[in-house]
């Protein structure tokens, strides 16, 4: 069967992979406060190693890349996450990424981001404009980088993000210890100057990840940013930008549904 | 509403509608006399440009429609074209115009823009081989631990929060975090194109419980989609999939969408909507049309797996503070506005 071949990494030996995994260092940051909740059932589990091995994850198996960066609210910069990003090519300038917390199995998903180019950010409406940031401060001062690959191979593909935009969303506060994905949807930010970064966040992912920024700045001195600068209304022109809820009236019950083109 | 001129040249008066500024002040290299008028914004469909402003002048020069377009090389600026024929008016430099226009909203349409298209057919080059090369490169180099936790593909439908009329096919990626507690990526479709259009967290209804009201009101309940054969897991027989529905029936969903691609959004503009789930309320049922559609798709019958799962137990009670909408004909929107940004002082 197709599907069983292509999945053959979970048929393989779903109990090797488990203790793989388990034999790397752990990569935690902060410590893990447990989502509530009782521990998977067998049954469950057992359905679920089943559905893995015969359903179809064509999406998820597009996503070939973990990059790490750095996230702060739109509205408080002095709350800044350790953001990992698994990412995937929808084509050459369009990339999609789901964001966790931290690269481990047990990792929460705590948000998404899109990557564009330069020539399609141009063309979103102003109104739009400034929820997106730019990615070459962080690309340019080190502190955007690829866990495991050689830096050589990094730079390869930093030279094209160095010149992306990004809109990031995250749903779940993971820094101010919520247990469950609560509130609403928080526009993130990243870094677009020096010394926005908190120090120690830095420090702990050098030393966890064996990197170190100011290397890295060295060597992507010759990285360039968008061709035409870095556009005014980005990075939230300038601003803090904070999320709010507003009710709607639900519109009549006689109106039509509209047929899905 | 005012409007802000970025350079410290306000160049901007008074802003008439939404798409419409009065300008005073335009200067040009050539020209003596500074330009006065009305700037409308242009929709441009066209990925060559950017939106132009079209603009004229109501002052002593008789010049007509002139076609202003950004440009961004060091400090921004406009330069200045005749429309009229091929031949270039004037060129100059002027400080730029931004409108202090409404920010963007989960519920209202963005401003003109190529990025909304009919089929939101995705704009941009294909993957080149260098991209793939290094794609290859790292996936043998990296650990993908957290997304190869998703071992359940669910396709079920949603609705608008906002407007229960829009529904769309979701595909949910699923990771169970624990028996309580499930995190999904949701996409467009499932095939290797799918668009990631947002994320939803399940809850069982212990969890769900311990949550406080205004939480609740976010969140929607389950069990109509999957007693009514909507939620379907595709490949799996119709029998496999029921220990898994019985412990789903009772849980309740939030889910974010971050891309409107049913608008014809190319790329995923505004902010996250809010989605509900189909009730077997009129305006909650989902088109009959986009059922037979999905389940043509997977070779499986909405009818047939509603009938399987009769004798499935319903839960007893359905916190009423879910599918708020129901009991209180709102939905709920996300607004943005500009703040004061927090810092530690010498950050900015």
């Amino acid at each position: 069967m197709k599907l069983a071949q292509s999945h053959s990494y979970y048929i393989k030996s779903v109990i090797e992979i488990e203790s793989e995994r388990e034999r790397e260092s752990n990569l935690m940051a902060t410590s893990h406060v447990d989502v509530p909740g009782e521990p998977t059932e067998t049954g469950t589990a057992l359905l679920e190693t089943a559905t893995g091995t015969i359903q179809g994850f064509q999406p998820i198996n597009n996503i070939h890349q973990h990059l790490c960066a750095f996230h702060f609210y739109a509205h408080d910069m002095t709350r800044q996450v350790e953001a990992h990003h698994f990412c995937g090519h929808l084509n050459e300038d369009v990339r999609q990424c789901l964001i966790y917390d931290s690269p481990n199995k047990d990792a929460r998903l705590i948000g998404i981001e899109y990557i564009v180019v330069e020539s399609l950010f141009l063309t979103l409406p102003d109104d739009e404009k400034p929820l997106w940031h730019s990615h070459e401060f962080e690309v340019k001062g080190g502190y955007l980088f690829m866990p495991g690959v050689p830096g050589m191979v990094e730079r390869q593909d930093l030279k094209q993000v160095c010149k992306t935009y990004g809109k990031v969303i995250h749903f779940w506060q993971v820094d101010r210890g919520d247990p469950l994905p609560l509130g609403i949807p928080q526009i993130m930010m990243a870094l677009t100057r020096p010394g926005q970064l908190d120090e120690n966040i830095a420090k702990d992912v050098e030393k966890r990840f064996g990197v170190s920024f100011e290397e890295q700045r060295e060597q992507r001195k010759d990285l360039t940013g968008p061709d035409h600068g870095i556009h005014p209304l980005a990075n939230a022109a300038g601003r803090g930008l904070k999320t709010e809820l507003r009710e709607v009236d639900i519109p009549p019950a006689t109106s039509m549904p509209r047929v899905f083109v | 509403m005012t409007c802000n001129a970025h350079s410290s040249k306000p160049v901007c008066s008074d802003v008439l509608d939404e798409s419409s500024v009065v300008f005073n002040n335009l200067k040009s290299k050539s020209k003596k006399h500074p330009m006065h008028g009305i700037a409308h914004v242009s929709e441009s469909t066209d990925y060559e440009r950017t939106p132009s402003l079209t603009a004229w002048n109501t002052g002593k020069d008789d010049i007509s429609l002139i076609s202003i377009q950004k440009s961004f090389k060091e400090a921004p600026r406009y330069s200045c074209y005749h429309k009229k024929g091929q031949k270039k008016g004037y060129k100059g430099i002027h400080s730029v115009l931004y409108l202090n226009r409404s920010m963007a909203s989960s519920d209202k349409k963005p401003g003109p823009t190529p990025a909304i298209g009919p089929g939101s057919t995705l704009p941009g080059k294909p993957t080149t081989l260098g991209s793939k090369l290094i794609e290859s490169g790292a996936m043998m180099l990296q650990s993908m631990a957290p997304v190869r936790q998703m071992n359940l593909h669910a396709c079920t439908f949603a609705l608008y929060g906002h407007d229960l009329s829009r529904q769309i096919e979701t595909h949910h990626f699923i990771q169970r975090i624990n028996q309580d507690f499930l995190q999904c990526a949701v996409f467009d479709s499932d095939k290797p194109s799918a668009r990631l259009i947002g994320v939803e967290y399940i809850v069982s209804d212990n969890i769900f419980e311990t949550l406080p009201s205004e939480e609740q009101k976010l969140w929607h309940s389950h069990a109509y989609e999957i007693k009514t054969g909507l939620w379907t897991l595709p490949g799996m027989p119709e029998l496999l999939q029921d220990p898994e529905h019985k412990s789903l029936t009772k849980t309740y969903g939030k889910f974010w969408c971050t891309w409107q691609v049913d608008r014809g959004d190319r790329l995923p503009l505004g902010l996250p909507s809010l989605m509900m789930s189909p009730q077997a309320v009129d305006i909650a049922r989902v088109n009959p049309e986009l059922v037979k559609r999905r389940d043509r798709k997977y070779g499986v019958s909405r009818g047939d797996a509603k009938e399987s799962r009769v004798e499935m137990a319903e839960p007893e009670w359905i916190n009423p503070n879910a599918d708020y909408w129901k009991q209180h004909g709102k939905g709920f929107a996300i607004d943005v506005v500009p703040v004061e940004m927090k810092s530690s002082g010498a950050l900015i």
